[in-house]
């Protein structure tokens, strides 16, 4: 029984704002406000930027809070949603950033340039290398974050909605860049995303998140299934299977023309 | 890419161009003294006395404090800047300058003059007044973990016409025969103060902006804002509170000397950042170099332009500065970013 420790171990992890139940009672849309924040609050969770109220959280068997930093910063490397940069720093200086766990107090090495520029070029914006950051589309710009967070080299990739500003040829390359990564670099993928056919296109693994709580947890045939899914969501949902892959693929019954709601 | 080498290149051309306006100020003042005149003085060689002293006691000192100001202020307005991930913010805008200056205005009332220890204690009654402000800014305009650009302007606003008021009290309360030069150092002036303050402001100003360079890469990383740098590996509370108290330290030592002087720490490093890009590793050199350039030409126009008379520099910065800031403002508004 000498098995290495799993990756990433969360267990019994419980996590809320302060304040925040008691708040709850005079929102006008508590549900809605209680949803926004789910799955970004997974990902803050993970790369140690909230601490657990109660629960364990441990990397490659360490409790987080003993990595420290930049110890965290060199295993776990994050993709938000979306970024605003102050001031207009260029595609190349973001990824060169991506370098700061990994040593150099003042200056990067010739070594971080090459890796920084390799981690463009995987994520297809080498040829965006000069331009700043605040000049770039949406996709574009998810595109240089992720380049960033590959320059980090971790061991685990948290990403929040890495589908959610890219358009349907750049949603297939994301998906052939994760899978690659996590073939061919053995980097572990977290994603989160509303995007269930995309989810259950490329993970292994899903669980599913309902107000808060884990409501399931398994292969995407398992946890796409529509009664699953039916009383997650609370409306009726179709599951197809992809003709190509044989994965889900999640449609939502749209209402008729004279029903209502 | 910066290295190490573009950063010490540039730094040097920076000096070099400090150097030479430096020399050409010398030139100029009440009496006209020749260039070779004054290479002479300043290397020692013989020429008049009166000459000597004009050059070495009135006009080198002053010169050496307009530089090492500008340069402070400029590093201090630079490092608000990365700190509040914002670029109207600067050590007068934010108001940490009157809180400076209050805290200078009671160090001279006590009578922090005179030697080289009063100096010392000027300039740090100064630095309390300014660590004061800047904290009571930062608490006002903090909500749950951000400082939105609004608040913090009006935040700073605040604080400064709170700060100057105390200023007026305390002016007030005092027997005017006692304010001695405290009035005349309000306006904001290089004045002739000798190679004492020069000395001390030389002395922190290293300190304060070594502290400051030292965390320029993790400057940096701020920009992204606070989540995103602590999750590249930033200790992002340590830095800010660092930078936060060097920078504060940075405005209270040319303060207390010079008086407030408006809108160099907010015109020069956002000149600086629109020619050489917003890396603080060269931002904050060239700031130094560019701020003590900026305040050497303009004490030198305040000299000139009502000769023999001369104006507090204040007034020349704030000609240059205000319509640049509102520039800038309207600029942002446009882009939807303030």
């Amino acid at each position: 029984m000498s098995a290495a420790p799993p990756l990433l171990s969360v267990r019994a992890v419980c996590f809320g704002y302060g304040g925040y139940e008691g708040r709850e009672a005079s929102e006008p849309c508590p549900g809605a406000r209680r949803r926004r924040g789910e799955a970004g609050r997974l990902i803050r969770l993970i790369s140690g930027i909230h601490a657990p109220q109660r629960g364990d959280l441990r990397l490659g068997g360490e409790p987080l809070a003993a990595l420290g930093r930049r110890g965290l910063a060199r295993q776990v490397a994050v993709v938000p949603q979306t970024l605003a940069v102050a001031f207009p720093f260029a595609v190349e200086e973001l990824c060169l950033m991506g370098r700061y766990p990994h040593g150099g107090r003042l200056f990067e090495g010739a070594a971080d340039l090459e890796r920084a520029r390799h981690a463009m070029q995987l994520a297809g914006v080498l040829e965006l290398a000069h331009e700043p950051i605040d000049s770039l589309a949406g996709g574009e710009r998810q595109r240089a974050l992720l380049a960033r967070a590959l320059a980090q080299e971790p061991r685990l990739l948290l990403l929040a909605e890495p589908t959610n500003h890219l358009d349907l040829r750049h949603q297939r390359e994301m998906a052939g860049l994760l899978r690659q990564l996590n073939r061919e670099r053995g980097t572990t993928i977290l994603f989160v995303s509303h995007d269930l056919t995309f989810a259950g296109e490329l993970a292994d693994r899903l669980l599913l998140l309902v107000g808060g709580r884990v409501a399931k947890v398994g292969a995407p045939s398992a946890v796409l299934d529509e009664l699953t899914l039916e009383a997650a969501y609370g409306c009726p949902v179709t599951v197809e299977k992809s003709p190509d892959s044989g994965r889900p693929v999640v449609l939502v019954r749209w209402p008729g023309p004279r029903e209502r709601q | 890419m910066i290295t190490r080498r573009r950063v010490a290149v540039a730094t040097v051309g920076a000096l070099v161009a400090l150097v030479g306006v430096g020399m050409v100020a010398l030139l100029f003042g009440a009496a006209p003294i020749r260039f070779g005149d004054v290479a002479r003085a300043l290397t020692g060689r013989a020429i008049p006395e009166t000459t000597a002293s004009i050059v070495l006691s009135l006009r080198l000192p002053r010169v050496l404090l307009g530089a090492l100001a500008g340069a402070g202020l400029a590093v201090a307005g630079a490092a608000f800047q990365a700190l509040t991930r914002n670029p109207l913010a600067d050590p007068a805008v934010l108001g940490v300058a009157s809180g400076a200056a209050l805290g200078a205005v009671v160090g001279q009332i006590v009578g922090f003059e005179g030697t080289l220890l009063a100096t010392i204690g000027l300039s740090a009654v100064s630095f309390a007044g300014a660590l004061l402000a800047a904290t009571a800014v930062y608490l006002i305009a903090t909500s749950d973990g951000r400082m939105p650009i609004q608040t913090l302007l009006l935040a700073g606003v605040i604080t400064g016409l709170f700060f100057s008021s105390a200023i007026t009290l305390v002016i007030s309360l005092v027997d005017a025969s006692r304010l001695g030069g405290i009035l005349h150092w309000l306006m904001g002036s290089l004045g002739t103060l000798g190679y004492r303050p020069v000395a001390v402001m030389a002395l922190g100003g290293a300190v304060g902006g070594g502290v400051i360079y030292a965390e320029a890469r993790a400057l940096n990383l701020l920009a992204l804002g606070e989540e995103a740098a602590r999750q590249l590996g930033v200790d992002a509370e340590r830095v800010k509170r660092v930078v936060f108290v060097a920078a504060s330290l940075l405005t209270g030592l040319v303060v207390a000397h010079t008086g407030p002087i408006g809108f160099v720490g907010l015109v020069v490093p956002h000149a600086v950042r629109l020619s050489v890009g917003p890396d603080n590793r060269l931002l904050i050199p060239l700031s130094a170099g560019t701020g003590a350039t900026f305040l050497v030409v303009a004490d030198t126009l305040a000299r000139l332009v009502v000769r023999p008379a001369e104006l507090p520099v204040g007034v020349i910065t704030a000609f240059f500065g205000a319509p640049f800031f509102i520039y800038l403002l309207r600029t942002r508004l446009r882009q939807g970013l303030a």
